[in-house]
């Protein structure tokens, strides 16, 4: 079970990179407000939750900023989010749309780079652990065939 | 949408807070508001009917500040511009340099804060100070009386000037409506800051260049758009004039207001007196402080004027001190 979070929190950075990278060329190129960058990238990536939830709580009537601070709010709360993501994520949002495009892309850049770095860290911890688990796992369920015989 | 609604969804761009508070006038106030401005740490002002009046708790208006004013925060009023930006300053750039916001519904808010330069030119600017909400009144009758005197359908040329807030973008407005009509012109409507049509076409034979830098989209609409009617709102720039002299004399009728306050600075003020010079226009509609109505309607003579040194004379067919019979047709 733990092992298999591990995966989860590996591919939840690697989407959070993949959004940064089309936050980025979005805004470069067509320039683009927020909402609805959030709204054009929930209908091609529906699986990346904190953008989703914004965009259901942002159309039902919330200010965009509560929208995506409540949603990484609730997400942290409903344990799908990894450690640490919370912060990340309220001060990635934070951010967003409060500056000038070169602002904006130099904002993005940043968590793009403190997203590697968790990203970078979860693969660690999945390549250190992930195999150990099973292995508890298995050698726990033999200890207690063996006790039981 | 009546005069109560544009005020409702002008007040909407505004948090929350400020939606209320202002909702709370009475709807005298609310139906002939045309200004709310809002400065950092200062009572909240709101002009109606000419006059300047404070905003107090619960509605009320006062004619100085009092202790009961409302202010706006610094915090608070970071949070409106941010609201205007749709929280994405970086889509409104070329907007919050030139100094406003085109909000939804043709609404517009200046903004004052501290210009971050680059090279002479402004890039940005950060911690507004000031936010005048400037809200939009459609009246498609306003344009009523000018039609009568100074009809694109008649002067290839038709110049409005007035002072600020003397309701020069609501004729333009309206004329845009009724000349685009069925029957009327092919018109393009150049309209940079969002005012002249709230981003939607006025008529169904309306093309709107929406949001385009006004030189720019004078080139374009006369290039590319084929127009048998151009307006332009606020012609300021000798580049915008430039523009608008290159459709001149092309088969294209113009009409395009300006800032004036009276006949002399028509004579002096350097964009209208080349504007005049150009042989385009013939005719111009002054408009009084008091907003929509008009001081006087000139034609334009190409005759040199020896006190102001023009190649035009202006004279006056409508107003106090009529020149001449005035001929419509």
């Amino acid at each position: 079970m733990r092992s298999l979070q591990l995966g989860e929190y590996v591919r939840f950075w690697t989407q959070f990179l993949n959004f940064t990278l089309y936050a980025e060329n979005t805004l470069r190129c067509a320039g683009v407000p927020i909402g609805e960058l959030f709204r054009r990238y929930t209908v091609q990536h529906p699986d990346f939750e904190p953008v989703g939830e914004c965009v259901r709580r942002w159309e039902a009537g919330a200010e965009l900023p509560d929208a995506w601070a409540q949603g990484v709010d609730s997400l942290w709360r409903a344990h799908r989010l990894p450690e640490g993501a919370d912060a990340l994520l309220m001060e990635f949002g934070a951010g967003l749309g409060t500056t000038d495009l070169a602002g904006q892309l130099s904002h993005i850049a940043v968590y793009r780079v403190l997203g590697e770095e968790k990203r970078a860290a979860a693969r660690t911890d999945q390549a250190a652990k992930g195999k150990l688990y099973p292995v508890l796992g298995a050698a726990l369920g033999l200890g207690l065939d063996l006790l039981l015989l | 949408m009546n005069r109560d609604e544009a005020f409702a969804q002008a007040v909407r761009n505004l948090t929350d807070e400020w939606q209320a508070a202002l909702m709370r006038l009475p709807a005298y106030v609310r139906a002939s508001c045309t200004e709310i401005r809002l400065r950092r740490e200062r009572p909240v002002a709101v002009l109606w009917q000419g006059q300047v009046q404070f905003l107090r708790d619960g509605g009320r208006l006062s004619d100085v500040p009092v202790s009961d004013c409302r202010k706006v925060s610094a915090a608070g009023l970071e949070r409106i511009f941010q609201r205007m930006c749709g929280y994405s300053v970086h889509s409104c750039q070329h907007q919050i340099c030139a100094g406003y916001l085109s909000l939804p519904g043709g609404h517009r808010a200046g903004l004052c804060g501290q210009a971050v330069t680059e090279q002479g030119q402004i890039r940005t600017v950060r911690d507004i100070s000031s936010i005048v909400l400037r809200i939009r009144h459609r009246i498609p009758e306003a344009a009523s009386e000018v039609l009568r005197y100074a009809s694109p359908q008649y002067y290839r040329g038709v110049l409005i000037a007035g002072p600020p807030g003397s309701g020069k973008t609501t004729i333009l407005q309206a004329l845009a409506e009724r000349m685009s009509q069925p029957g009327g012109f092919q018109t393009a409507v150049v309209d940079e800051k969002g005012e002249l049509s709230g981003g939607d076409a006025a008529g169904v034979c309306c093309d709107v260049l929406y949001g385009y830098p006004k030189a720019e989209g004078i080139q374009q609409a006369v290039r590319n758009l084929a127009p048998q009617l151009l307006i332009c709102d606020e012609v300021g720039t000798q580049a915008e004039f430039a523009a608008l002299a290159e459709g001149m004399h092309t088969g294209v009728r113009i009409a395009a207001s300006v800032h004036s306050d009276d006949e002399r600075s028509l004579y002096v003020r350097p964009v209208a007196r080349a504007m005049l010079n150009s042989g385009g226009f013939e005719r111009v509609v002054l408009l009084e402080k008091q907003p929509g109505r008009i001081a006087a309607v000139y034609r334009v003579e190409a005759k040199q004027s020896e006190a102001y040194g023009t190649d035009f004379t202006l004279c006056r067919v409508y107003g106090v001190g009529v020149d001449a019979v005035p001929a419509v047709g």
